[in-house]
Order: C-alpha cells, then sequence, then structure tokens
C-alpha cells in the first residue's frame, strides 16, 4: 500500500517536478542519512551518496513506477552505498562494517562456488523471504538490519533495548538456522 | 553461495520486510514517546478526578454585605448567597400568604421555619412518565406538557432540610424573603435536579419562547451562540412557572447538568455538554431539560438572570470552553402576585 505522500513524490517525479526530491528529502532524508552512514560509516560519503540516490532516483522514475517509493529508494541507496564502499576499500581491507559482515556470513556460506552456477538466485530469494517470515518481528528486524544495513551491534542493542551480547547471541542462532534452513531447502 | 552474493541478494528482499526493519530504527524513540505521552494522560486524568470536580464548581462573584452579621437579616433584593442541593426547597404562594407576618428567629426556629417550608418533589416514576409524554413536534406542545409538568410540580411532600447555611428567618408582607447567612462562604452543591429528555428537534421551534417557557439553546457551534446575546437572551416570568423547560440542540453526545449554585438574586446552571468533540457529520440531538425553580425565587418581584454555562469538552485535549448565557427574568407585575 503506497503512503499518499509517497504518492505525491512519484507523480511530482514523473512531472519532472524537482520538487519532488525536495519532498524526498525532507521525508526520508533522515533515514536515508543513517542507512548509508551505516554502510559507509563516514558522513561525508553517506551525504554524497544520498545525493547520488537522489540523481539516481531521478534518473530510473520515469519509466519506474515502484510499488513502494520508500523500499525503492532505499534499496537504491544501499547499492549505491556498497558500490562506493567497494570502490574505497579496494586496495585495503578496511573495518568497516561491512567486512565485519561478509566475515560473520562466511560460516554461514563457505561455498566459493558462485550461487549462479548452483541454483536461480530467486529461489535463494523466496527460502530467505520464507526463513525471515517464521521469525519473530524483532528477530527478523534485527537480521535485515545487520545484513541488510549493516548496521552496529550497538544501534542494534539500543534500538531494541538488548544488550549488545543479546544481539550477537540472536545473530548467531539466526545465521545457524539460516544456513539449517537453505540446507534443508538444497539450496547450499 | 558466498557471503558477498548473499549480501547482494538481500537487497531483493520484499519491500515490507525492508521497510519494517528500518521502522526499527525509530522503535525506542517512539517507547519514550510513548511513556511520555501515557505520564502525561496519567497527570491529566489525576488533574480531572481529584482536582477538576474541586475547582469547577461555581464561586459566585456577588459577596455578602460585609455590614451583615449572623444577626443581621438581608433582603433578599440584596445580592445576598444561597445554595440549594438536589431537592429544591421551594415556598408554595399560599404559605407565603399564611405566613407573612411571622418573624422567626434565626437560630432558633429554623426548624419551625423549614415547617412553614414545602418541597416539590416529583417521584422519579412519575418525573419520568412526564418525560415519556413529551414529544415536542412544535413549539405548542411544549407548552401544553409545561402546564402538565407545573400541575404535578404541586404535589407536596415531607419537609427536608438541605441547606444549613441558608435559613429563612422573617417573611415580610411583600412576600420577600429575608435570610440568615451563617456562612459568608459560598456553600457547594452537587447537582441541581433536573429531568432530561432526548427528542426530535420540533420542525418549527417559535421565537416567542416567553410563554411557554422555554430557554432555546441551538447550535453545534459554542461560540456562535453563546456570544450572541439577543438569541438567546429571553425574558422568562418564573412567576408562571415551576419548572423551566430548557431545550437543546446540539450535535453532542450527552448532555447533562453537572452543578452550579443558586444565588438569591439569580441562579447559576452549569450545563456540561458530557461528550466527545462535535461531530458535524451526526445528527443533532434535541436534549430537554425540565429544572425545578426554586418557588424563594419566584415570589421575587424584580428581574433575574438565569446564569448557563455550557461546558464542552474535548475528549482528546481535555480542554473545555465555557460560554455564559443570561435569561433575564422578567418584572413581575404585581397584578400577578
Amino acid at each position: 500500500m503506497i503512503a499518499i505522500e509517497d504518492k505525491r513524490i512519484l507523480l511530482m517525479l514523473c512531472n519532472r517536478d524537482e520538487q519532488a526530491l525536495k519532498e524526498t528529502i525532507a521525508e526520508y532524508g533522515a533515514l536515508c542519512k543513517v542507512v548509508a552512514l551505516d554502510i559507509l560509516e563516514n558522513e561525508q560519503d553517506a551525504d554524497e551518496c544520498v545525493n547520488d540516490t537522489l540523481l539516481a532516483i531521478w534518473n530510473a522514475i520515469p519509466p519506474a513506477q515502484p510499488e513502494n517509493y520508500r523500499a525503492y529508494l532505499l534499496k537504491i541507496l544501499r547499492n549505491i552505498a556498497l558500490d562506493r564502499y567497494k570502490t574505497k576499500q579496494r586496495d585495503k581491507r578496511g573495518n568497516g562494517q561491512y567486512t565485519v559482515v561478509l566475515d560473520e556470513l562466511a560460516d554461514t556460506f563457505p561455498s566459493p562456488v558462485s550461487i549462479e552456477d548452483i541454483v536461480d538466485q530467486r529461489e535463494v530469494l523466496s527460502a530467505v523471504s520464507r526463513f525471515l517470515g517464521t521469525l519473530s518481528e524483532d528477530h527478523r528486524d534485527i537480521f535485515v538490519r545487520r545484513y541488510w544495513s549493516f548496521s552496529t551491534f550497538t544501534d542494534l542493542a539500543h534500538d531494541f533495548n538488548m544488550t549488545e551480547n543479546h544481539i550477537k547471541v540472536i545473530l548467531t542462532r539466526l545465521r545457524k538456522r539460516l544456513q539449517k534452513y537453505l540446507k534443508k531447502e538444497n539450496l547450499l | 553461495m558466498n557471503p558477498e552474493e548473499f549480501i547482494k541478494m538481500m537487497n531483493d528482499l520484499p519491500d515490507e520486510i525492508i521497510n519494517s526493519a528500518n521502522d526499527s530504527r525509530f522503535k525506542h524513540h517512539r517507547k519514550i514517546w510513548y511513556i511520555v505521552s501515557t505520564v502525561a494522560a496519567s497527570f491529566v486524568a489525576l488533574f480531572m478526578v481529584a482536582i477538576y470536580p474541586q475547582i469547577r464548581v461555581l464561586t459566585p462573584d456577588i459577596c455578602a454585605d460585609p455590614a451583615i452579621s449572623n444577626d443581621t437579616t438581608q433582603s433578599i433584593t440584596n445580592p445576598a448567597i444561597s445554595s440549594f442541593d438536589q431537592i429544591s426547597v421551594t415556598l408554595t404562594k399560599s404559605e407565603i400568604s399564611e405566613s407573612s407576618e411571622t418573624n422567626l428567629d434565626s437560630e432558633s426556629s429554623s426548624t419551625s421555619a423549614l415547617n412553614t417550608i414545602t418541597s416539590t418533589k416529583v417521584s422519579s416514576e412519575e418525573t419520568s412518565a412526564i418525560v415519556s409524554t413529551i414529544e415536542p413536534t412544535t413549539s405548542q406542545t411544549i407548552e401544553a406538557h409545561t402546564t402538565e409538568i407545573m400541575v404535578v410540580s404541586t404535589i407536596e411532600s415531607q419537609l427536608s432540610t438541605h441547606s444549613e447555611a441558608t435559613t429563612i428567618s422573617t417573611l415580610s408582607d411583600q412576600s420577600t424573603i429575608t435570610t440568615t447567612i451563617n456562612s459568608e462562604t459560598p456553600i457547594e452543591y452537587d447537582e441541581i435536579k433536573y429531568y432530561k429528555e432526548i427528542g426530535m428537534l420540533p420542525s418549527a421551534i417559535s421565537d416567542d419562547v416567553t410563554e411557554s417557557c422555554a430557554f432555546d439553546l441551538y447550535g453545534a457551534d459554542v461560540p456562535s451562540w453563546i456570544f450572541d446575546e439577543y438569541d438567546y437572551l429571553y425574558s422568562i416570568d418564573f412567576n408562571k412557572f415551576d419548572l423551566l423547560l430548557v431545550s437543546i440542540y446540539t450535535k453532542s453526545e450527552d448532555i447533562s447538568i453537572v452543578g452550579g449554585a443558586l444565588l438569591l438574586d439569580s441562579m447559576n446552571m452549569v450545563l456540561y455538554a458530557n461528550s466527545l468533540m462535535l461531530d458535524e457529520d451526526s445528527p443533532c440531538n434535541l436534549y430537554l431539560f425540565f429544572l425545578q425553580i426554586p418557588k424563594n425565587i419566584l415570589t421575587e418581584q424584580f428581574k433575574y438572570t438565569m446564569d448557563f454555562q455550557y461546558q464542552y469538552a474535548d475528549d482528546y485535549s481535555k480542554e473545555s470552553s465555557v460560554g455564559t448565557i443570561y435569561v433575564k427574568r422578567v418584572v413581575a407585575n404585581d397584578d400577578e402576585e
């Protein structure tokens, strides 16, 4: 269900009204900045990432007509932030959350074989979505926050009113459950 | 599958999951806001329950003459203060004439003075019977039923003493009532006795409400009629009636009379709209209140002021707007007495 505000912004974008970008910043600017900061861990990079996202949105809509403008915006932002992070880390492996997350997932997804070689990516995605659907809302949000937007343990502990250790335990268990689930589905 | 592919794939998760996860960033702040608003609501509730009932009772602006001592009788023409409880203490005209020559000592004979007082008391069954017969489809029917109520209201019952502060000590030849004020502070009372009925709005309400003794308050928009004194400044001859019909046409869910104070030269009541916000889309209700008019007011010879305060409560903000409507009593002719 599209929010009324999102509908208005989409309409302005279709009419090539630059006010749409200002409305987007007013509505989702803070959220975009936080997500970008989680990945890039640098305020200046995060600001540039948000600006790049707005440009990408401007260029993509139209013809794109996303059903959920907010999620669409965040996905584009995440892609741009990840690309930017990879570019910056090309020569050196830093200590950013992205790197830490990759290390965390190394045990869960140890196979060096590319996923395209085994199954269709959509099947895996569908299985992950089903797996997430079996979780409680808090656990699902914690998992997605960690592996989608790379939130730190500190932020997660603050937002979910838990200790960092508790968050770590939850994520460890969830990764194991996901691995077990994907193996059961013959996707690992 | 390797971790990078998994991370990349995560971007294609359903929108709902992504939105839900990002909403969780503000959950913590939301919880704090819930706590703050809950505490604030608790304070408001505490205020409404514990403090508001104490301060909402109207304190009459008119104070007793400081020159009048406890032993001094005070004419009703002075702004003396009295009070009444649920059942109004009244004097019938016949008793006034019989006891007009009697001087009663204020302290020792208060009981005997009360013996001259009859209380107009209508049982609840009778009241409901009366009210149920009233279907005000026109102003004429209101008049007819008002007369019927007057007949019933003359039923006299046993004596009761409700106000220790005011005792009727002297009845002069001119049928004026003199009082002794035992307490300088106004005495609060719980509730005015009234009978209420919700009816349909009459198709046409006559502007001439004097004869029918009807006091009409219209409109859902409170301020518009509160300050329009010409529309609601009616002259009502209280000498003719024992009951005053107040009809209020409003979109409020319910209205009840919750308090007030009786002054010797005026009557002060609060109509409290016990309702949520006025809903412009909902149909208007007609609330009919039959207010028992104390007979000691009826015997007065000069203009009275009926002071109505209408409080409209907003359920969300708990704020209320209060307006005052004055209904002046006509000067009673000596012929009628």
